[in-house]
């Protein structure tokens, strides 16, 4: 079964380049793109496919529940480890940083570049993107109203930027929606782009995964006393849906979500 | 017609032909039917893939004209001649590797020894798989075969198996389904056998236990060792067994030292610290385990001395080895604590399963026999008579009883899974095909059967 029977014996190293330290399960851990064995495509290997490493810390931190520093590693920084399985290399452990000389342009086949997923969405911006695809025939088409009250409200909670993370100390609400981990709904987002082979990252993934939440699982969760979102005609009662009924934030800015779907409207519809 | 009247007729087979094929100009095709004076196809249960070694006696500068380089296709297609019908041939596409040797046979003669893979292992080898899987091991295994391999891809069905993910770690398509088989077992804590057959093109991912149950081909007619009873009997009860090779087997130190026999395997997950310990004993694990699932009716004596001792206590209850691997990191953990990845379970009863399977694959090979036996029913194209199945032997022992209540030498007697074979084919007059079977099994006869029993059965 096993080559050697102590894993000492069966040590490879690797040189990689970080491209996420936002760890779900708050241990420091990176997720490293590795020179030599993840290849540059993200068809192949997508960002949200790639392993968690663990990273060891000086013996001068406690390294106990608690105590001591976090791993403070940033995306883009080069790094060395090893991997704990050897050549099965399923199971990466960084050990360190490798400074370098940082240039506007990175080279070569491990490069990061963003999903070209989010590239194929139609549109320059990401309302724009947001804005096209909610009214596409992919999983339900949304009016044009229903689309900016969805997207007022979506720039309210992120800028709709799929890696926003939230400010409110110990909330860590993620993505677009600004899914919550606290009640499942950041696991959820992962669960269904990694069964379905989406960036959790991507905008394409975020907004996949809204739709499909706002067909399926949405309809059975809340009660749709204000109605539904689907049969909403002005951008004032799809934006008020959307916020009290998806996003039940607390009071406060219903008017800042309106103002927004307006103004993309105005733009955009 | 009987088995055993084979060689009545003249030919064993026909070789249709042998067309050699060269991308450099695709305007020639050869035809070597003439110029063939030997081959050997090889067949193997560890291999999804057949090869061949070609014996070419070259009179016309054929290897010289063509400048063979390495890369040429050979098609090679045969006809069975067992019986008048027999219409249906073999047709075998392969890509040169390697000429092996050449030797003149005289000033103006020579001859070349042409080393072949099946064409699908020569491909797989120019294929690199760096890819995210997340799925179960046979859907893996699966999609590999169909994306990369082009072949129908046979499996036994067993829903044990949870999804995994992987990345694929630079792997040809060969090596990455292999890689992920290893890692499989089916409920019962049994290997999966990733392997072709020379009879068709399809491919197999089969558990051992559905190999090992699986009927003898030969149950009415063994490949036989006893020559001198042959007269006793109707002669259709009988393949004779032309030569065999019993060498280097029960080799038990061995086993122990891999840890096969008792040991100690310890998993260690690195994200939980959290370690699994397995006290591994092939008796009680292994074997009483076959025995209690009744896996194997007739042959219930096991290739393991489990009464031997040393210091009182029997050899598979010492832990003779200490075996620690990182089995997990959380490395695909998103949260989702029910993900695993190549080397990891979630159940700590599946890690016994899997040490089980390593072992018994490992034991199946403990004892095996090479019989050398004429070759015309493997090229009949019928799937039966090729690795993967069963066959019955029958040896005599060492007394001189020559009746029906003879007893056979149970060591060597039984049914074998058919787990290589070499097919042997004389190309002159007449045609001579001969193949020499690696049998290998788990377990043997109780000593209460006869001769007789074994060839009326």
């Amino acid at each position: 079964m096993y080559k050697n029977h102590f894993y000492g014996d069966e040590t490879r190293w690797f040189i990689g380049r970080v491209v996420d330290n936002n760890d779900p399960l708050y241990l420091g851990r990176v997720k490293v793109r590795i020179h030599g064995i993840h290849t540059g495509s993200t068809q192949d290997i997508p960002e949200y496919a790639l392993p968690w490493a663990q990273v060891v810390l000086p013996v001068t931190e406690e390294g106990t529940t608690g105590y001591g520093s976090n791993p403070a590693i940033l995306p883009t920084a080069q790094v060395f480890g090893i991997f704990l399985d050897g050549k099965n290399s399923q199971l990466p452990l960084v050990i360190g940083s490798i400074p370098k000389i940082e240039s506007d342009v990175e080279e070569g086949p491990n490069t990061y570049s963003p999903s070209t997923t989010d590239d194929n969405l139609p549109g320059t911006t990401n309302e724009e993107k947001t804005f096209r695809y909610l009214i596409s025939a992919d999983q339900h088409a949304y009016t044009p109203v229903q689309a900016c009250g969805i997207i007022g409200n979506l720039l309210h909670e992120s800028g709709l930027n799929p890696l926003a993370v939230s400010q409110v100390p110990g909330e860590d609400s993620f993505g677009i929606a600004q899914w919550n981990p606290a009640v499942n709904r950041k696991q959820e987002l992962i669960e269904y782009c990694v069964q379905n082979g989406f960036d959790y990252t991507s905008l394409f993934g975020q907004l996949k995964f809204l739709k499909y939440d706002l067909d399926n699982t949405y309809g059975y969760r809340v009660n749709k006393k204000l109605g539904d979102l689907k049969d909403a005609s002005t951008i004032d009662q799809a934006s008020k849906i959307f916020e009290f009924q998806y996003e039940r934030p607390q009071k406060g800015s219903t008017q800042d979500r309106i103002d927004k779907a307006r103004k993309v409207f105005e733009r955009l519809a | 017609m009987s088995e055993n009247n084979l060689r009545d007729t003249k030919d064993d087979f026909e070789l249709l032909e042998v067309i050699y094929s060269s991308d450099r100009d695709t305007t020639i095709l050869y035809d070597l039917v003439n110029m063939v004076t030997d081959f050997e196809i090889f067949e193997h249960i560890d291999k999804p893939f057949i090869t061949a070694q070609i014996a070419l006696l070259d009179t016309t500068n054929f290897v010289q004209n063509v400048d063979l380089q390495g890369g040429e296709k050979i098609r090679i297609s045969i006809q069975s001649k067992e019986t008048e019908a027999d219409n249906d041939s073999i047709t075998k596409n392969f890509i040169i590797d390697k000429v092996i040797k050449s030797q003149r046979a005289d000033e103006k003669t020579e001859v070349f020894y042409i080393h072949c893979f099946e064409d699908i292992a020569f491909k797989s080898s120019l294929i690199n798989i760096n890819k995210f899987y997340n799925d179960t091991p046979t859907n893996i295994i699966q999609n590999i075969v169909s994306e990369y391999m082009g072949r129908n891809l046979i499996s036994s069905l067993d829903q044990y198996q949870t999804n995994m993910q992987v990345i694929v770690p630079n792997m040809h398509p060969i090596e990455a389904a292999s890689w992920i088989k290893n890692r499989i077992t089916s409920v019962d804590g049994l290997p999966y056998y990733f392997y072709s057959t020379f009879a068709n093109d399809d491919l197999y991912l089969v558990d051992l236990g559905q190999l090992l149950t699986r009927s003898p081909i030969n149950r009415k007619a063994p490949f036989t060792y006893i020559k001198s009873m042959a007269q006793q009997f109707k002669t259709d009860n009988f393949i004779p067994i032309l030569s065999y090779k019993h060498e280097n087997i029960d080799d038990v130190l061995t086993l122990i030292r891999r840890g096969y026999v008792g040991a100690s395997y310890n998993f260690l997950n690195t994200l939980t610290g959290q370690n699994v310990n397995c006290n591994f004993d092939v008796k009680e694990d292994v074997f009483d385990q076959l025995d209690e699932h009744a896996m194997f009716k007739e042959q219930k004596r096991y290739n393991f001395g489990s009464g031997e001792k040393v210091n009182d206590i029997p050899l598979s209850s010492h832990n003779s080895e200490i075996i620690t691997h990182i089995s997990g990191n959380g490395s695909y953990n998103n949260g989702n604590y029910n993900v695993r990845t190549i080397d990891e379970e979630l159940d700590p009863i599946a890690y016994k399963k899997r040490i089980s399977s390593s072992a018994l694959r490992h034991f199946m090979t403990k004892a095996p026999i090479t019989v050398q036996v004429q070759g015309r029913p493997f090229i009949r194209g019928t799937g039966d008579y090729s690795i993967g199945n069963v066959a019955r032997l029958l040896f005599l022992d060492s007394n001189r009883r020559t009746d029906e209540t003879a007893d056979p030498d149970y060591k060597k007697s039984g049914d074998y899974l058919m787990y290589a074979a070499r097919h042997s084919f004389s190309v002159r007059t007449p045609n001579r095909l001969t193949t020499s079977v690696l049998c290998a099994r788990l377990s043997m006869h109780h000593d209460n059967l006869s001769v007789g029993d074994f060839v009326n059965v």
